[in-house]
């Protein structure tokens, strides 16, 4: 399995980041993807594609905040002061975050006059060395998704069906 | 997914179109007692060859009140044709995912391979499935009957059916989670053959209200063909040897009924790992490792199942201990280790240790 993506700990795989005001905010992109914390990570499923998705470090952290609507600056100034890191690491890490998550649809921009939910503070588990934006990918399910022909229909039903079978149904 | 005012009609056209056929049915249903509950099923002859995954539940009326109504049609000695509907002859694709239908209250799923439509109708507590042909349905529909149904009812009662293999005692057991090729099935087998009770090598159902439960879904076993020579005593017992594309399939109630556990307290949940170690060995893991293991084939495999299942499978994670088996090539050596852990106190030891 390769390594997860870690966005600020290490090098990041190049992604370009993307500019946007420190003001956004976001939401989970309901349905089809939904997510659980659990145990200091979170799992991600696209029920429409079946990809999943885990986010850990500083990127579970920061979770309950992106998907309340917290903005881009109030993450930033929580989860830096949570890590005692440099501010403008982490605004520069959330923003390649960001943006990978919007690439994946997992967020999308919240829309106008939508408040922020409330949401819970960082993790306050002992702050330990700024671990960067875990993010990883898994595709190995969508085969699944596959057993529905839905893609392929036609003018007349379901391509797999005889004439016979159509009069049947 | 068809949003609801859009799938509306079409599942009332349905619902409406079965519920007029029900009186083509025999009238006296066969009982079963599913996950504590009481299940009525009224099927034709043709039909009820679906049903022997189910025999180790089957029930007698005892006064208990039905929880759901099954109805099963098979259209050709039935002679019920389906309306016309976006959800059985969709001319629209839905916008992805396996492409099921809903309205409040309401689900419908249509496989148009195997040819079987799953209508739910929650607020009247009675489910409806539709078969094209019960005579040519692939092995998995007999493997798995009515699982989509189960699968909604579960969740209609704070429960979930889950793809996972169990095997136990009565006094506790354990889920044994993992997508196919993880090794549950050859675990459960082996489990058994050990002397533990086999609740599941691929569904179960799990009521999670109050301490969680797990629950016979169905007495199927299987195994991957490749690994037959080693299941030879079992030969007589497959039902679908002849079918070189299918894996071999027989049902516990008939090969080991002395093994068959239906139902046992949840003590943890095994996520397997193929590892060839010379003696296996089970070690705590974590709950996001076991929920990765668990989730996404639990809730993949069910159209609709989505946000709800994904919350249930998390709260088990986190109200049981999480392990992780890292099996050695010796079914045998596997079965002792799952035997050893069912002891008094044992998870609890492997859970402290991590």
């Amino acid at each position: 399995m390769p390594p997860p993506d870690i966005i600020g700990a290490r090098q990041v795989p190049a992604r370009a980041m993307i500019d946007s005001p420190s003001a956004a905010r976001y939401a989970l992109n309901q349905p089809p993807v939904v997510g659980e914390v659990i145990d200091g990570e979170v799992m991600v499923i696209n029920l429409d594609t079946g990809v999943y998705y885990s986010v850990t470090g500083a990127g579970a952290a920061a979770w309950p905040m992106l998907v309340a609507g917290a903005t881009r600056r109030e993450i930033t100034d929580r989860v830096a002061r949570h890590y005692g890191a440099d501010v403008a690491s982490v605004e520069r890490d959330l923003g390649t975050f960001i943006a990978r998550l919007a690439d994946e649809a997992i967020l999308r921009p919240r829309q106008e006059g939508v408040a922020a939910e409330p949401f819970d503070a960082v993790d306050p588990s002992p702050a330990v060395t700024y671990p960067g934006f875990g993010f990883e990918r898994y595709d190995d399910m969508q085969a699944l998704l596959v057993i529905d022909p839905v893609h392929e229909v036609g003018d007349f039903g379901w391509p797999s069906r005889s004439a016979d079978d159509s009069e049947k149904a | 997914m068809i949003v609801a005012s859009d799938a509306a009609p079409e599942l009332s056209l349905l619902a409406a179109t079965l519920d007029k056929a029900v009186a083509r049915l025999p009238a006296a249903p066969r009982l079963y007692r599913v996950a504590g509950d009481l299940v009525a099923i009224r099927a034709g002859d043709r039909a009820a060859a679906l049903l022997e995954a189910f025999t180790p539940m089957r029930a007698n009326d005892d006064g208990d009140a039905v929880a759901l109504e099954v109805f099963i049609f098979d259209a050709v000695s039935d002679k019920l044709a389906l309306p016309a509907t976006a959800i059985t002859h969709r001319r629209v694709a839905p916008t992805g995912g396996l492409g099921a239908f809903a309205a409040p209250g309401a689900q419908a799923f249509f496989q148009p391979d195997a040819g079987v439509l799953s209508l739910f109708d929650a607020s009247r507590r009675r489910a409806y499935c539709w078969l094209r042909d019960s005579t040519a349905l692939p092995y998995y529909e007999f493997a798995a009957p009515l699982r989509h149904l189960l699968q909604w009812w579960m969740l209609s009662r704070g429960g979930a059916l889950l793809h996972s293999a169990a095997v136990g005692t009565p006094g506790g057991g354990v889920l044994i989670a993992g997508p196919s090729g993880s090794g549950k099935s050859t675990t459960a087998l082996a489990c058994q053959e050990a002397g533990l009770g086999f609740t599941s090598d691929d569904y179960v159902l799990v009521c999670c209200r109050g301490a969680p439960t797990v629950h016979m879904a169905y007495s199927t076993a299987k195994v991957v063909r490749e690994s037959l020579g080693a299941h030879d005593r079992y030969r007589r017992h497959f039902r679908n040897l002849e079918r070189s594309d299918e894996k071999p399939m027989m049902f516990m109630h008939e090969v080991a009924p002395q093994r068959v556990l239906r139902s046992f307290p949840l003590r943890a949940i095994v996520v397997p790992v193929v590892a060839q170690r010379s003696s296996t060995r089970i070690v705590a893991a974590s709950a996001a490792e076991v929920l990765r293991a668990l989730a996404p084939s639990s809730i993949l495999l069910f159209p609709l199942a989505g946000a709800m299942a994904f919350q249930r499978i998390a709260a088990l994670c986190r109200a049981v201990p999480c392990l992780r088996a890292e099996l050695s090539g010796d079914p045998h050596d596997v079965a002792g280790a799952f035997a050893r852990l069912l002891r008094q106190g044992a998870i609890a030891g492997v859970a402290a240790a991590a």
